[in-house]
């Protein structure tokens, strides 16, 4: 325990998860997939028509995404159900983890948080190339025909960046909110809540407050990066370009 | 100890320290206002309470990102600082 | 001058060869790593796209189906109904609408019957009157000419009386006009 606890410790100090080894956060992660994929399993199993109550929870988050990515992109967004839906319950899983007391939440590591953003951007710019064609993928990027002809290598070149910010945001977004929580909590439990347990012998949880508002940001995060991969795949295969300025720059 | 790595320590303790609050007073402005927008909205529509609310986690995701690209910095920072034990 | 080169990050571990604090590596970015993190993501969205959305996509659609086709024959069932009820309805009215013709036909032949019992009645009762009248006329016809015989054997009776008496002519005229007169009776 007092191993562990140092090891943790150590972590916090020295920053951004050089000391625990990476491929403990690719187990963790592991671990929540594979927890995730129990829960789905034992939700599809034996499907009724009368559902029982976890086969209610699966389908009330179909039904809930479906009608997110209806809202969201459009109607052909339905497609986008199964990624949007994953990505969710994945970080969710992931984040519920780090509140779990040995568990540190898997997306509190950026190797976990980069491989989902750039699963999602690639698979936005794949499918921006297959509904508007290369040429038009590529137009698109430099507002042709929108914009005066001379303007639009420089807005090629500011959506480029912007294309390139779209992951780094994306991770970093969620993995400083994650190793934050875990880094106020480690912070308050060995600099406060330790000392004082080793003077008066009270187990006093002072970490706790972080671990209610840890619980939000579990939550939180995993719907903004859920709702941030279906608002860039709308941005990248809506078929209308009037609707453009509800969701641009969207990072 | 140079007079030139002096000053670039001090910058940097001054920078690790001022840093985060500096951006936690900006976001901090932004969604009170955000929220507060929101709010109002809700309050003359409650009937879209709902893709408002929505809207407002979104936005209050966004801006609280940019705190967190100021703490990622802080923690780069963090780790340059030299350790003071033992002198 | 300022040596910052030692105190900046460098933008990529690898150029320092290594463990030479990068930025990568202060980031704890190892892209084997990341790599696994990727095809793990990848593997789990495919388990779960198989497994999961796409069972419960069906059977969302299943049931929606199900309801669709229960809607359709509630409304279905409700329409025959309806029509089952006109007819109904319909047939009834029918039904009043011949008892009551019925009812008037019958109302009708027993005021035909009435009348016609009425009418042989007051035929009938004029028959009588009018056999009841010829009696009469004849009884009163049969009386005159007994009367008249009568008249006439009175009228003999008084000539012999007077004819035997050998009265003058003025009484005896006067007799005959008494007599006549008395005789005019009916």
């Amino acid at each position: 325990m007092d191993g562990q606890l140092n090891a943790l410790w150590v972590w916090t100090q020295t920053g951004i998860g050089a000391n625990i080894p990476p491929p403990v956060f690719s187990v963790l992660s592991g671990i929540a997939a594979l927890a995730l994929l129990l829960v789905a399993l034992a939700a599809t199993r034996n499907m009724q028509r009368r559902p029982g109550w976890l086969q209610n929870l699966a389908e009330i988050t179909y039904e809930f995404f479906d009608n997110l990515a209806v809202s969201v992109v459009g109607e052909h967004g339905r497609k986008y159900v199964p990624l949007a839906g994953t990505i969710f319950l994945f970080i969710l899983f992931s984040n519920l983890m780090g509140l779990i007391p040995p568990g540190i939440a898997p997306t509190a590591s950026l190797n976990t948080t980069i491989a989902l953003a750039l699963i999602v951007i690639v698979y936005v710019q794949y499918e921006g190339i297959r509904a508007r064609g290369l040429g038009g993928y590529l137009k698109h990027f430099a507002r042709w025909g929108e914009v005066p002809v001379l303007l639009s290598p420089l807005l090629f070149v500011i959506e480029i960046v912007s294309e390139l910010a779209k992951p780094v945001s994306l991770s970093i977004r969620l993995y400083a909110n994650m190793f934050g929580k875990e880094q106020v909590t480690m912070a308050l439990i060995t600099a406060l809540a330790m000392p004082l347990f080793k003077a008066t012998f009270i187990p006093l949880p002072i970490q706790f407050p972080v671990l209610l508002l840890g619980v939000l940001v579990a939550g939180v995060q995993a719907f903004v990066f859920s709702i941030l991969t279906l608002i860039y795949l709308a941005l990248a295969t809506e078929h209308h370009e009037e609707h453009h300025g509800e969701h641009a720059h969207a990072h | 100890m140079e007079v030139g790595t002096g000053l670039y320590l001090m910058g940097l303790a001054l920078a690790v320290g001022l840093g985060l609050p500096l951006a936690v007073i900006g976001a901090g402005l932004g969604q009170g206002r955000a929220v507060a927008g929101a709010m109002e909205g809700m309050a003359r529509q409650p009937e879209m309470a709902g893709r408002i609310q929505t809207g407002m986690i979104i936005g209050l995701a966004f801006i609280e990102s940019l705190v967190l690209f100021s703490f990622v910095i802080f923690f780069l920072l963090q780790g340059r600082l030299p350790t003071v034990s033992g002198q | 001058m300022l040596q910052l080169y030692p105190y900046l990050p460098n933008l990529i571990g690898a150029a320092e060869g290594g463990k030479g604090g990068g930025l990568l590596e202060l980031l704890g970015i190892d892209f084997n790593i990341l790599i696994i993190q990727l095809v793990g993501f990848l593997v789990l969205l495919w388990f779960m796209t198989r497994y999961f959305w796409k069972p419960i996509n069906a059977m969302l659609e299943a049931r929606r189906q199900d309801i669709n086709a229960t809607y359709d024959k509630i409304e279905a069932d409700r329409r025959a109904m309806e029509q089952l009820r006109t007819e109904y309805e319909a047939r009834l009215a029918q039904i009043e609408a011949e008892a009551r013709e019925r009812i008037q036909q019958a109302v009708g032949e027993a005021q035909q019957l009435r009348d016609q019992i009425v009418a042989d009645a007051r035929r009938q009762a004029d028959d009588i009157v009018a056999r009841a009248q010829e009696q009469a006329k004849l009884e009163s016809e049969k009386l005159r000419s007994e009367l008249q015989t009568y008249v006439a054997d009175l009228t003999l009776a008084a000539t012999e009386r007077l004819l035997r008496e050998a009265m003058t002519d003025e009484r005896h005229r006067r007799l005959v006009q008494e007599f006549i007169e008395t005789a005019e009776v009916r």
